[in-house]
C-alpha cells in the first residue's frame, strides 16, 4: 500500500497501529463501504461504489484510472464530481484516456489533490485521485483501508468480466453450429446469454443428422455458470455428438454424457434431453435426464409435455439406465425443446410454463418464420436474467419414399422387390458394382429375417441428400448387430450382417417402439468408397 | 454338373462346374446338393464362371465343405476359378481369401 503525495498534502505513511476508540468510526465506515462494493460483480458499478463513498461527503472529487493491459498504461475509467453533471461531463470526454495532473482538471477547487495507488499484490489496478478540501482532516489509516479495499474489489470485478468475457465467446463459438436442412423439416434456435448480475451458464441445444438421415437433437444446461460450465457443457455436447455417429440411440448417448461428466467434471450436475427423430417411420425416440420435458404440439394443436426422466447426468449410480420412450411425430408436429431459462424467468415456474404452453397452442404459431426466436418474444419478452435456449423442430412434411411390403418366405416377392430396387439405383447412377453389393445387402437382410423375424417385412428407400437409405422393418423379436467377423474363420454363419457392414456407408439396426427390428443401411453408390 | 478327374489322383480331385445364376438363401440346398459330390475328395476346383451371384449363405455352403474336407485330410483344398470380381470382393471383406485359393484367370 502506498500513498502517494499527488497536490497539496503529504499523506505520512504509518504503520497499522492498535485503533484508539475515535477510528472505530472509520472502522465502521470501511465495513459499510466493502458491503456496498461486493453488491455487484462488476468494475462499473463497484467504480461508483468507490466515487460514491468520497463523493460528495469526504471529497470535491474522484477519478479513477485503471491499469490497462497489456501496455500498462493508466486510463480514466470513473470522474464523480460534488458538481454531478460536470462530472458526468468530464467523465463522459476523459473516458479511457490517460490522466493528467498537470492539465489540472479541477484547477478551480481550492482542494489539494492526493492519489492513492490501489495496488493488490503485485498488480498495480489503477490509481484513486481525490480532491480533499484542506480544512478537512485526513484520517490516513481510513484512506488506505479504503484504497485496498476497493483495489481488491476492483481486481475481482476485472477477473470476473475477464472470465465472462471468456465463457461467453467460447459459449458463442461452440454453439454456432449451422442447423441442419432436411426436406419436410424446419429447425430454429435461440440462445441468449443471462444478463445482469447471472453469469454466462452451460445451456446448449444441438441438431444434426447421422449417417442414416436420422436427426439427433440435444438440449440440456450444466448447473453452475462460467467458463468451467462452458467447458463442461461442450465435453458433454460433444460426448453426445460421437456416440450418436455410430451408435444414435438416446440412452447410450445419454449414458456417454453421464460418463463424461463424471470423469472430466465429477462436480457439476447436468440435465439433459436427447432424442433420435427419425422422419421416414415419424417416429421420436427420447431419454431424459433432469431436463424440463419438451413440448410436442400435434397435428391438431394440442400441446403436451413429452415424458419426463431419471435424475440429472451426475447423480447417477453406476448401472442404472436410462428408459427411452417414443412419441409419434407426423408431419404438422411441432417440438420445442428448451431450458428453464425460458420458464423460469418469473421467478414463478408454474405460470412460466402456462405462458409457454399458452404460446404454443395459440392457432397461428406455425405463421411464424422463426417459432424459437416467436416463443422466446411472447413468453420472455425483454426479460431474461438467466441463460436460454430454444430449439424448434418442425416436421412440415413427410418424406417421399419408396415403399414396398413383402414375405421373403416367397422369393419371387423378394427377388421381385430386389429387381425394382437395382433398377431405380441403376437410374440413378450407381455403378454396376455397387448395384451387386446392394443385392448382397438386400439378400442378406432377407435371409436374416428368414432366419430370426418370419413375417412380412416393409421395406423402404429413401433418398437423403446424396445417399440413399435402404430401410427394412420387421415385427420379429429383433436381432442384434454386432459389427465383426465370426471369431471362428471357418464359421458356415455369422457374416451376413458384417458383409453388409462392409458394402455400405454405414449400417444400424434398432429395436422398434413397439417390438421388431429396423435395419437402416446407406447404400454406397460410386466406385473408390469403400474396400 | 460334376465329372471326375481321371488319373493318377482320381478320386481325391474334384472339378465342379457350378450351375450359375444367384445363390442365396433360396438356393442354399440346391448349391448344398451341388456341392455334395466333392465332399469326399481333398482337391476341389469350382469353376465359377456363371455364377452371378452369392450372399452369405452360399459362402457358409462352400465353408461347410471346406470343413467336411479338412475332417478328412487337413491338407485339403479348394479352389475357385473364374469368380467375378464382385463376388471375389466378397471373399475378401469376409476373410475368406485364406480359407479358399482363389485363382484369378486373366
Amino acid at each position: 500500500m502506498n500513498v502517494k503525495n499527488g497536490g497539496g498534502f503529504a499523506i505520512p505513511v504509518q504503520a497499522p497501529a492498535p485503533l484508539p476508540a475515535d477510528e472505530l468510526l472509520s472502522l465502521r465506515e470501511i465495513d459499510s463501504f466493502t458491503e456496498e462494493l461486493l453488491t455487484q460483480p462488476e468494475v462499473e458499478p463497484r467504480l461508483r461504489t468507490i466515487c460514491d463513498f468520497w463523493v460528495p461527503a469526504r471529497a470535491d472529487w474522484a477519478l479513477v484510472t485503471l491499469t490497462e493491459h497489456p501496455s500498462g498504461v493508466l486510463k480514466i475509467a470513473a470522474i464523480a464530481h460534488r458538481d454531478a453533471q460536470r462530472g458526468n461531463a468530464l467523465l463522459e470526454r476523459l473516458r479511457g484516456q490517460p490522466y493528467k495532473p498537470q492539465d489540472r482538471l479541477f484547477s478551480s477547487e481550492a482542494s489539494g489533490e492526493i492519489a492513492l495507488r490501489l495496488q493488490f499484490g503485485d498488480r498495480h489496478i489503477g490509481v484513486l485521485h481525490l480532491g480533499i478540501p484542506p480544512a478537512e482532516p485526513v484520517n490516513a489509516q481510513l484512506l488506505e483501508r479504503i484504497a485496498s479495499r476497493s483495489a481488491v474489489g476492483l481486481h475481482n470485478a476485472q477477473l470476473f468480466e475477464q472470465q465472462r468475457k471468456i465463457a461467453l465467446s467460447f459459449q458463442n463459438a461452440a454453439l454456432t453450429t449451422e442447423l441442419p436442412r432436411i426436406e419436410g423439416l424446419r429447425f430454429d434456435a435461440v440462445y441468449e446469454a443471462g444478463q445482469a448480475e447471472a453469469l454466462v451458464g452451460g445451456d446448449w441445444y444441438d441438431a444434426f443428422a447421422v449417417a442414416d438421415g436420422r436427426i439427433v437433437l440435444s438440449v440440456g444446461d450444466v448447473a453452475g455458470s462460467g467458463l468451467e460450465a462452458a467447458v463442461a457443457m461442450t465435453s458433454v455436447r460433444q460426448a453426445i455428438r460421437g456416440v450418436a455417429q455410430v451408435h444414435p440411440d438416446p440412452a447410450v448417448m445419454l449414458a456417454a454424457a453421464e460418463r463424461t461428466l463424471r470423469l472430466q467434471h465429477k462436480d457439476l450436475l447436468v440435465t439433459a434431453f436427447v432424442a433420435v427423430l427419425d422422419s421416414v417411420t415419424q417416429e421420436c425416440a427420447y431419454a431424459n435426464a433432469g431436463h424440463p420435458p419438451p413440448l410436442l404440439r400435434t397435428e391438431d394443436g394440442a400441446v403436451r409435455a413429452l415424458r419426463i426422466g431419471r435424475p440429472p447426468l451426475g447423480l447417477w449410480e453406476f448401472g442404472s439406465r436410462f428408459i427411452v420412450h417414443h412419441a409419434h411425430v407426423p408431419p404438422g408436429s411441432l417440438l420445442l425443446l428448451f431450458t428453464d431459462g425460458l420458464t423460469e424467468a418469473t421467478r414463478d415456474i408454474l405460470e412460466g410454463e402456462s405462458r409457454l404452453r399458452a404460446a404454443l397452442e395459440a392457432s397461428d404459431i406455425l405463421v411464424y418464420d422463426n417459432v424459437a426466436r416467436r416463443i422466446h418474444e411472447v413468453v420472455l419478452g425483454q426479460r431474461s436474467l438467466d441463460d436460454v435456449a430454444i430449439l424448434s423442430v418442425r416436421i412440415e412434411s413427410a418424406r417421399e419414399v419408396w415403399r414396398w411390403r413383402l414375405d421373403p418366405m416367397w422369393a419371387d416377392a423378394a427377388a421381385r422387390v430386389r429387381t425394382e430396387i437395382r433398377a431405380i439405383l441403376a437410374a440413378e447412377a450407381f455403378s454396376a458394382p455397387h448395384q451387386t453389393d446392394f443385392e448382397v445387402i438386400f439378400s442378406e437382410l432377407m435371409s436374416n429375417m428368414l432366419r430370426f423375424a418370419p413375417g412380412t417385412a416393409e421395406v423402404i428407400l429413401e433418398q437423403h441428400g446424396e445417399d440413399f437409405v435402404l430401410h427394412v422393418l420387421d415385427k420379429g423379436a429383433g436381432f442384434l448387430f454386432v459389427p465383426q467377423l465370426p471369431p471362428d474363420l471357418f464359421s458356415e454363419s455369422g457374416r451376413g450382417l458384417f458383409l453388409i457392414a462392409n458394402l455400405s456407408r454405414d449400417f444400424s439396426v434398432v429395436r422398434r417402439p413397439g417390438g421388431g427390428s429396423h435395419a437402416r443401411v446407406v447404400l454406397l453408390q460410386k466406385d473408390g468408397a469403400t474396400q | 454338373m460334376s465329372e471326375a478327374i481321371s488319373g493318377p489322383e482320381a478320386g481325391s480331385a474334384i472339378v465342379i462346374k457350378l450351375l450359375g445364376g444367384e445363390y442365396d438363401l433360396a438356393r442354399k440346398d440346391a448349391l448344398l446338393e451341388e456341392l455334395l459330390p466333392a465332399r469326399s475328395a481333398s482337391r476341389v476346383i469350382l469353376d465359377c464362371a456363371d455364377v452371378a451371384f452369392m450372399d452369405s449363405t452360399a459362402l457358409g455352403c462352400l465353408i461347410g465343405l471346406k470343413r467336411a474336407m479338412i475332417e478328412r485330410d487337413p491338407k485339403s483344398e479348394i479352389r475357385l476359378l473364374a469368380l467375378r470380381p464382385p463376388i471375389e470382393r466378397l471373399f475378401r471383406i469376409a476373410g475368406l481369401s485364406k480359407v479358399f485359393e482363389i485363382v484369378t484367370v486373366e
